[in-house]
């Protein structure tokens, strides 16, 4: 079995811009972990430090081991969250000089799964659609065999059908017992994908839990506007018409008499995690 | 990696090979032009004040009458020697920065040792620079055979040796601008500039070293120190270019 576990991860870039602070995470094999959160968040960064395409402060461990280059290069594929490839080769040059970059790439099935997405391994990379770029990219990515899969933003730019595709093939990678870290700005695939979810917010954790912890950790109650030691546990709040307010709570169920808890749904839970957070930290 | 390279940048070879050939043609084609001008120039009444531009030109113009010359000074000297640090740009200003300006280099850098990708893409683009710049010093060599001419083995030499080293200059100083800048334009211009200020500078006195061209228009005047400054500060852009391409992120 294999583990990764990132530990008080930080990023200054050179301009000073802190764009990690002090994030810690673990996540094992046959999990699939989604770090998601708003633009600028951080989850590029994350996913480029453990990569080791960026320089960090901080650890990452591997197997209980300081994580090094050749773990990455033997152990690791990287899906970037800019899909670009080479644009001058055909399809099957271009499969053909992937597998001799990296012997790790299974060219055999790769072009029988373009194939059966209809895409035309004779033209020109150039010639394709955005979506069959990044389809090529992906299909890439998920016929290398590998231990840890950190897919940033997999999803982006695919039509309904092969999204849902691409889903299943990421599900099956968790069920052979691959780390998975997977990021996204679409919360229902969040949900469809992941056993757990780390939510970041400038540079910071918000939430890391199991998805299923989460729904059932937060509660949200519709109230008039209230004053009083009942705020003071809700992390974030809005008002929906002149005297009625939605407050949001983490573990917190001792309602006031005159409240009507609602159901929240992940989104609702993201949306008042992002937007209470200074409330929360 | 090889074949990466050799499919990303054939191209490019292809496109200076045939530009160059054309050029070396069209001087051998037009050499009794050349020499007419040349003449009509030296025996004219107004020859003195031509003479003062074009330097000392005693016996220059017969000179020129004979295959060696004509191509030293033609071809060596002037329409290949002058491209030579042009060339060293061409094949180094988008070495790095072209992968990381269309996004292709985090498939690179996550799959092979960045020190090996340094090596290999530094090593490739330098050996089809200087194969190339070698087969254009050798257009005199062969031509003298097809034309019946004498032209000497070491002259070959002495001016491939020095068109080599200064192509080595510049193709080391645009691959360090092409890692340390990531951006093609920024990296062709970072080398331009570097190219313009030590050109200007090697006008001044004592400073003639800086200038490139004092190496392949005189390199039978060329020191052991002129050699080891070459070297030395290629050497020097390359270990940085590698460090730095080690470090950076992507």
């Amino acid at each position: 079995m294999s583990v990764l576990e990132i530990k008080n991860l930080k990023k200054v870039y050179i301009s000073g811009q802190r764009v990690l602070k002090k994030i810690n995470f673990k996540t094992e094999s046959g999990e699939v972990l989604s770090v998601i959160g708003p633009n600028g968040a951080g989850k590029t960064t994350t996913i480029k430090s453990i990569m080791k395409i960026i320089g960090y402060s901080g650890e990452i461990f591997y197997n209980g081991k300081v994580i090094t280059v050749s773990d990455v290069i033997k152990d690791f594929v990287y899906l970037p969250e800019n899909k670009e490839l080479y644009e001058s080769y055909r399809v099957n040059d271009l499969i053909w000089m992937f597998s001799e970059t990296d012997k790790r790439i299974d060219s055999d099935t790769l072009i029988k799964d373009l194939k059966n997405n209809g895409i035309d391994i004779y033209k020109r990379v150039r010639k394709l659609s955005n979506g069959q770029k990044s389809l090529l990219y992906i299909l890439t990515v998920l016929n290398t065999e590998a231990s840890v899969y950190l897919l940033d933003e997999p999803l982006n730019s695919l039509d309904p059908i092969i999204r849902n595709d691409v889903i299943k093939r990421i599900r099956k990678l968790s069920y052979q017992d691959k780390i998975i870290i997977y990021t996204s700005h679409i919360l229902s695939d969040v949900e469809t994908i992941s056993d757990r979810v780390v939510i970041l917010n400038n540079g910071k954790i918000l939430e890391d839990d199991y998805l299923d912890n989460i729904k059932s950790k937060y509660s949200a109650v519709c109230t008039g506007n209230q004053t009083g030691d009942f705020i003071k546990n809700s992390f974030f709040s809005y008002n929906i018409n002149e005297n009625e307010y939605i407050y949001y709570f983490r573990d917190y169920s001792d309602y006031p008499e005159n409240s009507e808890k609602i159901n929240i749904s992940f989104e609702d839970i993201f949306n008042a995690l992002i937007r209470g957070d200074k409330n929360v930290l | 990696m090889f074949y990466k390279e050799i499919h990303e940048n054939k191209n490019k070879i292809l496109v200076l090979f045939i530009v160059f050939f054309a050029v070396y043609a069209f001087l051998i084609i037009s050499k009794d032009q050349v020499n007419e001008l040349f003449d009509n120039i030296y025996y004219n009444e107004n020859s003195e004040i031509i003479q003062k531009f074009i330097g000392n030109t005693d016996n220059f113009s017969e000179k020129l009458k004979g295959f060696e010359f004509y191509n030293i000074s033609q071809w060596y000297g002037k329409n290949l020697g002058q491209f030579i640090p042009f060339l060293g740009i061409i094949f180094g200003f988008s070495v790095f920065s072209k992968e990381k300006e269309k996004n292709t280099i985090s498939f690179l850098i996550t799959r092979i040792k960045r020190k090996t990708i340094f090596i290999k893409k530094y090593i490739y683009n330098i050996l089809s620079g200087v194969l190339l710049v070698f087969i254009f010093d050798l257009f005199p060599l062969i031509t003298s055979f097809f034309v019946n001419e004498k032209f000497s083995l070491n002259i070959f030499g002495i001016y491939t040796f020095s068109h080599i080293m200064v192509f080595f200059f510049w193709y080391s100083i645009s691959v360090f601008f092409s890692v340390v800048l990531s951006d093609s334009i920024k990296s062709f211009l970072g080398s331009l500039i570097v190219f313009i200020i030590t050109v200007s500078l090697g006008f001044l006195p004592f400073l003639g070293f800086l200038n490139s061209y004092f190496f392949m228009q005189n390199p039978y005047y060329m020191t052991a120190f002129n050699v080891l400054y070459i070297a030395v500060i290629s050497l020097a852009f390359v270990f940085l270019s590698e460090k730095i391409f080690i470090k950076k992120d992507y």
